[in-house]
């Protein structure tokens, strides 16, 4: 639809700017991924005597070489792929049964269900009940610990009730009543089904939320192998800081340092390569035209 | 309308892949909730029963807190048998489990298959289990205050390689760690060491209500007890032909010609007199703090939240951020900035910015004050400009005619706890362990015979920088390294896990037969930076009721000392005019509670 | 058919839940979780209220009423933190538009394959973490080794200005360098609503000579209001939840005065490993925070309601 050669002359310009505008803002914010690159491979003594700009400085591959040879990064690596992929999926089925529901007019209640799921968003009992829930479900120290008590969002669910309600009209609705479609028909048949777009974003908002999390996997676990890939490199993140309370000679803990002063953006750099793998896919569903042929009129 | 559905039908039904998923989800939803509600009913019946299991473990902590407190033998041995009922007695061949808290370093390979963990377990007759920590000292703390709530202590036995402060009175009060004061019984390596040094560390561990939490690394590196090293590029000083200046006007007139007379010759005047790096917390970079010693002694908030002692009598507290004398000081370091001889950067500098500034490849710095080497990078290769251009040299002194190093005495540093509800017997014979000579040295210097030997034919060539600046004589060394065990990650020994728990000093004891190994600064720093104050206050430790009082003072204060040492020097704030509203709202913020309650503590103690 | 204002043809309340039974069915399952994991541990919020130590359970505390409340809001600070963290927020929330140009623009532009490069690249910074993000600002706008340094030196001639020690400039790059990191992934949602812009609507539209500009503002902005209305108010109803993390990493001597905010002081006051946790002061802050949220949430929703009858509930 938006063709350069087909354009208008007025369009051109318009084209033009909005190009410009936004290949600016892309370099801008393409600079720290250059940076984060560039500093996993260079050497720890660069990065140590902030040498690194833009490009890498002693070109080494070591911090990569000391992650990958590290076999909790590779477990946890996994670990974080099965948390976010199951947390996802529950997330996701959640939010679009909650959304659906809470988005019909005629659901009786349907105030009251929309302030009960609103109010936990600003009234939560803290890290100590929370902790004593999860202890007494005999969640802790389980994969379930990190999978069940964040799957429920009322943020998420609520963003999907507003797209469900604003992109799939009332008509569509009257029309599968009149079908002899009950609710739950339409919801499978109908809802879902053009709620491509809503369901895609969410898979990106959960996925990545998930996949970030380091403070309840590391309050609740305490077996390393079941720790998730945003905890360990947290744990890297801190030890790679020059602790004025360590007890040992400052002249070996600056030793020690260099040798792993690359390493937290190595960690990064993995870390980010499943969202990257995963964004094509999501962005497919934000093609135009996704409505295409459900609606006329 | 009809048409419409329909087609959403075909739609739908020309999406095989479309209907398994959502029949997938839905399924799958289905067992899930399934599972979660017969967890939720399971545990209805299990909530009754755990509330009551909190209640009591805590009533039982209570219980064994009032036995802590009291000194009897026969106390002990009641808690004694409590435990072992709570653990299943272990065959008599079976080898004890200890799990050991620890917070990971990244250098270590392998904590399990380990030499020195080997060592130990061989020593105690335990096997290690290792639990462990976040690398973060918050979460850390937030972990563990969770497992006192939930009222499951035992997943550790023994907490090492820490510091927590008075977070460690707080859990001691409530059971959770073991008042060891009443067993030193069990700990014979630790009766065993020089009762001097024992004095101080019992001086400084000591809760005032007589209770011991912390198990300290007695460590008297003298390197890290006073960090503020000076140091002058010399480099400069002979293209100048200048003498080092030896008090704070001739300082100034150093700075003065460095800024003026392009002392690296490049025909730019891009020379930085004097640098560093501002703020409470920079292990020895803040050399204008360095400078205020010229002028009153304080100790840049390392203790005490920077309390000292008065000059003439050495008995009262006073608070030198609060004095004519600092008033001085800062008159003198605001003429420095006004003149343009301090860094743009200083106030806002972090490490990494300085250590940016001072390896630019040009050499740029005149003076600085600074505790880790690590800003000079590359310096071993012999690459590095500043390092090879400035040295220690003499501090200034003040118009008073004296110059104090900022010093700490303290020698007891945090660095393990035992549980009281684990297997806390063993517990201590482990930490015990750690202080004698051979594992000390093995944690600091490595495996005796093959990082290190005493062999005479080796020491006889060995030497160390404090030997070589004539301060001690060669009769001191204890031992010579024959490789250094930081320098690759590997897993002989502990790295920061471990720590020297007896009191040594490395630096004195321990020589190398390499000449590049001997940091002749460390001789430079003995010769120069010692000019200790004689009235050096103790570290103060104060009973529940005092801290109350005293804890927001103590959040507070610091940074606002810094944020207005920041505005007086920078001429923000005006050194005369806006003296008493800083003085008044420190007060506001509790100081003259702060030195009256400090005064209290030291007359305790004194 | 909507027989909601009818009263004579309203069905009683029975038969009307009974007709939709399989609404709640749906519904059952997220409302177990949220009973589970958000209404049974609320309880906790009384903690607020209570003077909790390590060791005790939640019944054990002491009741101290509003002891902790007024140890905050009478605390020395309590007048900077609250107009450094308003400040802040009001400051991020007049960014809010940013992600919409940017979706919007992005939606415009031709070229598919420039198009999704520049989406999955602006969306990496959201992974890059704070410690970092912070490290390379703080790094670049060194006035004499960061790239501002540089910049100043080639064009004036002279070494930089220190922006860093102007206090006012923390604010200014607090929420800058979050909208750096965050414009990428802020703009999928409202990248994910354009997707159902009726393409007739656009033909139509270039049929009657309506320039691409034009369409953005009479076809695709509107189209995506009740998205950008709702996403308004959520973000109304966050505005005291500032965290601590950018800010004490971006603080210095010189900016104390606008970088000390309310959780800052938390983190210092009830939760640095200098002193004892203190969960009942955190608590109490939260709960603050938590009210005040509230009630701007309920406000932007009525404004909303009236504005366009869009809203929350």
């Amino acid at each position: 639809m938006d063709s350069f050669k087909k354009a208008s002359r007025g369009d051109r310009v318009f084209y033009v700017v909005i190009t410009v505008f936004l290949t600016l803002f892309f370099l801008v914010v393409l600079y720290p991924c250059v940076y984060v690159v560039s500093a996993s491979i260079s050497s720890g003594a660069a990065l140590n005597a902030s040498k690194v700009t833009l490009f890498p400085v002693g070109f080494t591959l070591d911090s990569y070489k000391l992650v990958l040879a590290d076999s909790t990064v590779w477990l946890s690596y996994g670990m974080s792929l099965f948390y976010t992929i199951t947390g996802t999926f529950l997330s996701v089925a959640l939010t679009m049964c909650g959304g659906y529901v809470l988005s019909r007019d005629d659901l009786p209640g349907g105030k009251i269900f929309i302030t009960l799921f609103i109010i936990p968003m600003f009234f939560g009992g803290g890290m100590i009940p929370n902790y004593l829930l999860v202890s007494k479900l005999k969640l802790i120290n389980t994969i379930w610990a990190v999978i069940l008590p964040p799957s429920l969002s009322a943020y998420n669910l609520i963003v999907a009730r507003t797209f469900i309600r604003t992109s799939i009209p009332r008509e569509m609705f009257d029309a599968a009543n009149i079908d002899g479609a009950s609710d739950l028909r339409y919801f499978i048949s109908v809802v879902l089904p053009l709620s491509k777009a809503i369901i895609a974003v969410e898979c990106l908002f959960f996925g990545v939320g998930r996949w970030n999390t380091y403070f309840t996997p590391m309050l609740y676990l305490t077996e390393k192998k079941l720790y998730p890939l945003s905890l360990v490199i947290r744990q890297y993140l801190i030890l790679n800081k020059i602790n004025v309370d360590k007890l040992m000679d400052q002249e070996k803990a600056e030793q020690a340092l260099n040798l792993v002063a690359g390493m937290k953006y190595a960690l990064i750099v993995i870390s980010t390569v499943p969202v990257m793998m995963l964004y094509p896919f999501v962005q497919k569903h934000f093609a135009k035209g996704v409505m295409i042929g459900s609606i006329k009129g | 309308m009809a048409w419409r559905f329909r087609e959403s039908i075909i739609f739908y039904k020309e999406d095989p892949k479309m209907k398994k998923l959502l029949a997938l989800l839905l399924c799958a939803a289905m067992v899930v909730s399934l599972v979660a509600c017969a967890k939720v009913t399971d545990t209805d019946a299990a909530t009754t029963t755990a509330a009551t299991t909190t209640q009591t473990t805590t009533k039982e902590s209570t219980a064994k807190e009032s036995t802590a407190k009291e000194s009897t033998a026969k106390e002990s041995t009641t808690k004694e048998s409590t435990t072992k009922e709570s653990t299943t007695a272990p065959p008599v061949d079976e080898i004890p489990v200890l799990k050991v808290g620890y917070i990971p370093d990244s250098n270590v390979t392998d904590l399990d298959d380990n030499d020195l963990t080997y060592y130990y377990e061989d020593l105690v007759g335990i096997e290690i289990e290792w639990v462990e920590l976040p690398a973060d000292l918050n979460d850390a703390i937030s972990k563990m205050n969770m497992w006192i709530v939930d009222g499951t202590t035992d997943i550790c036995d023994v907490l090492i390689g820490l510091g927590l402060g008075k977070t460690a009175k707080e859990w001691g009060d409530a059971g959770f760690l073991l008042n060891w004061s009443t067993h030193t019984d069990l700990m014979p390596n630790w009766c065993a060491i020089p009762e001097e040094y024992l004095e101080q560390a019992y001086s400084e561990i000591t809760n005032a209500d007589g209770t011991i939490y912390s198990l300290p690394s007695l460590n008297l590196n003298y390197w890290n007890s006073g960090y503020f090293r000076y140091r002058m590029n010399v480099a400069w000083l002979d293209a100048l032909k200048l003498d080092v200046p030896t008090t704070t006007d001739e300082l100034k007139d150093v700075l003065i010609a460095f800024r003026d007379n392009d002392p690296n010759g490049n025909g730019l005047k891009d020379e930085i007199p004097m640098t560093g790096m501002a703020g409470n917390d920079t292990y020895g970079s803040n050399t204008l703090y360095m400078l205020m010693n010229c002028f009153i002694y304080f100790d840049g908030f390392i203790r005490n939240t920077g309390l000292s002692l008065d000059a003439e009598t050495g008995t009262k507290v006073i608070a030198p951020y609060a004095t004519a004398e600092w008033q001085e000081g800062l008159r003198y370091l605001k003429s420095l900035w006004d003149e343009n001889l301090i860094s743009s950067s200083y106030f806002t500098h972090t490490y990494d910015t300085l250590t940016a500034e001072m390896n630019t490849g040009v050499d740029l710095v005149g003076v600085l004050c600074n505790g880790s080497n690590g800003i000079y990078q590359d310096r071993k290769s012999g690459n590095n400009i500043a390092w090879n251009n400035m040295t220690m040299v003499q501090m200034p002194v003040g118009p008073k005619g004296f110059v104090y190093s900022i010093h700490n005495p303290q020698i007891a540093w945090d660095y393990a706890y035992v549980l009281a509800d684990g297997n806390w017997e063993l517990g201590l014979k482990f930490i015990d362990a750690m202080y004698t000579e051979e594992a000390t040295y093995w944690a600091n210097i490595g495996r005796y015979g093959i990082d290190w030997t005493d062999d005479p034919a080796v020491l006889a060539k060995a030497s160390n920088g404090l030997i070589e600046a004539g301060v001690f004589d060669k009769s001191v060394l204890v031992g010579a390294s024959l490789q250094s065990i930081w320098d690759e990650p590997n897993n002989w020994h502990w790295w920061g896990v471990g720590a020297c728990m007896y009191p040594m000093d490395d630096n004195v004891i321990f020589g190398s037969t390499n000449p590049e190994a001997w940091d002749v600064y460390k001789g430079l720093n003995w010769k120069y930076n010692r000019n200790f104050y004689e009235h050096e206050i103790p570290t103060l430790t104060y009973t529940d009721d005092e801290y109350k009082q005293i804890s927001d003072a103590i959040v507070y204060i610091p940074d606002y000392v810094m944020e207005c040492f920041a505005g007086f020097v920078t001429g923000t704030m005006d050194i005369d005019a806006d003296w008493d509203e800083y003085i008044g709202t420190m007060n506001d913020m509790g100081l003259e509670t702060l030195i009256s309650i400090s005064q209290t503590a030291f007359d305790r103690v004194s | 058919m909507n027989t909601k204002g009818n009263t004579a043809l309203r069905r009683p309340l029975g038969k009307r839940i009974l007709d939709r039974w399989q609404l709640y069915l749906l519904l059952f399952l997220p409302l177990v979780f949220l009973i589970v994991f958000s209404y049974v541990p609320m309880y906790g919020v009384v903690l607020a209220f209570k003077d909790y130590k390590a060791g005790m359970t939640i019944a054990e505390a002491p009741w101290v009423g509003l002891e902790k409340f007024t140890k905050f809001l009478t605390s020395f600070k309590f007048t900077t933190i609250l107009r450094n963290t308003l400040a802040l927020s009001f400051y991020s929330l007049a960014t809010f538009p940013i992600p919409i140009i940017f979706a919007l623009m992005l939606n415009a532009m031709p070229g598919q394959r420039y198009k999704k490069l520049i989406q999955t690249v602006t969306y990496l910074p959201y992974f890059i973490s704070t410690v970092i993000m912070i490290g390379i600002i703080l790094s670049l706008l060194n006035e004499r080794t960061g790239a501002w340094g540089s910049l100043y030196m080639n064009i004036f001639g002279r070494t930089a200005p220190n922006i860093l020690a102007k206090g006012e400039s923390f604010r200014h790059i607090y929420v800058w360098s979050g909208v750096w990191q965050s414009t990428g992934s802020g703009a999928v949602i409202y990248l994910a609503a354009l997707s159902g812009v009726d393409p007739n609507l656009h033909e139509a539209a270039m049929i009657d000579g309506a320039s691409r500009w034009q369409r953005v503002i009479h076809i695709d902005l509107p189209t995506i209001l009740q998205t950008v209305s709702i996403m308004l108010i959520l973000a109304i109803g966050n505005i005291m939840s500032v965290g601590a993390d950018k800010a004490l990493l971006m603080q210095n001597s010189m900016n104390m005065k606008y970088s000390e905010i309310i959780s800052t002081y938390e983190y210092k006051i009830g939760l640095s490993a200098d002193l004892p946790t203190d969960y009942s002061l955190s608590t109490a802050i939260g709960l603050f925070n938590s009210i005040i949220n509230f009630i701007l949430l309920i406000i932007a929703d009525r404004v909303a309601k009236k504005l366009d009858g869009s809203g929350i509930f």
